[in-house]
């Protein structure tokens, strides 16, 4: 037989692709939540992946500014 | 970790694995027409390899599949429709759809891959020629919405596989087929 035989292609496609699957099970592991993925479809607030809860001295930060529909009460120079 | 997370993790990792097992089964099937790797293997083992990656990527395929579908942390989750009618999940409608169609060509590739000696030599090769398009939407599937390809540990490694499979898909178009496959058509089996 010339070359490699199919026995042992086939146990390194297995190899490949077991090393592929681990590979990507550690660096997923690693990453659960990655911020620039194109397609992050809206998680449900009870999913797991929500912001960790504050307990007792621990601090919960949030975004606090929001906007507002309500008339405005000052005027400046460019409004 | 809820039961959702470990669904979507798994999901991913099934998703990673089995387009790995896809790139070492089309590196395999181009390497029949191309002898790039006649230096490593006769034909026979390569074909034999390559018949043998379905072992691979149809169980990571199917487990992607499955695990999405059970995967209850998105708010529109995916239907078992949708994973044979392309463009009907509400978010993400393009990269999912396309990921879709590249499921339904492998599954006509495989499916006419088992059923080879009731087809017709060349309807069986022009079917058997859509698993690079299936690639390709693949590879648009995994560009578009895969969740790591955007991580360059992951993208960099995706798109040097990609380039290889091109530059072979190129020089399998542009030097022809194998002096081999004179034989192999004599002998009532084209290679794919």
């Amino acid at each position: 037989m010339r070359g490699a035989p199919a026995w042992l292609l086939k146990g390194s496609a297995v190899c490949l692709t077991i090393l592929a699957t681990v590979g990507s099970a550690v660096y997923v592991g690693g990453n659960v939540r990655n911020q620039s993925a194109p397609l992050r479809p809206a998680l449900r607030p009870d999913a797991g992946l929500s912001a960790p809860a504050s307990g007792p001295g621990q601090l919960n930060l949030a975004p606090g500014l929001r906007t507002t529909s309500s008339q405005r009460v000052t005027e400046t120079h460019t409004s | 970790m809820t039961v959702d997370t470990f669904l979507w993790i798994l999901a991913r990792v099934t998703g990673l694995g089995a387009a790995a097992s896809l790139a070492i089964s089309l590196l395999t099937g181009l390497t029949l027409r191309s002898a790039v790797l006649d230096w490593l293997a006769s034909n026979r083992a390569l074909r034999s390899t390559h018949e043998f990656t379905a072992v691979l990527w149809i169980p990571l395929g199917l487990a992607h599949l499955v695990l999405l579908v059970l995967d209850g942390s998105v708010g529109t989750p995916i239907r078992l429709l949708d994973l044979v009618v392309p463009f009907r999940v509400a978010y993400g409608t393009a990269a999912i759809g396309l990921g879709t169609l590249s499921l339904d060509i492998f599954v006509l590739v495989a499916v006419t891959g088992w059923l080879r000696r009731r087809i017709h030599p060349l309807a069986w090769r022009w079917i058997h020629r859509l698993a690079y398009l299936g690639c390709m939407l693949l590879f648009l599937h995994a560009l578009l919405g895969g969740t790591d390809f955007s991580a360059p540990q992951v993208s960099a490694i995706g798109w040097s596989v990609a380039a290889v499979l091109v530059v072979l898909s190129v020089a399998r178009l542009l030097w022809g087929r194998l002096k081999d496959e004179g034989r192999e058509l004599q002998q009532g089996r084209p290679a794919p």
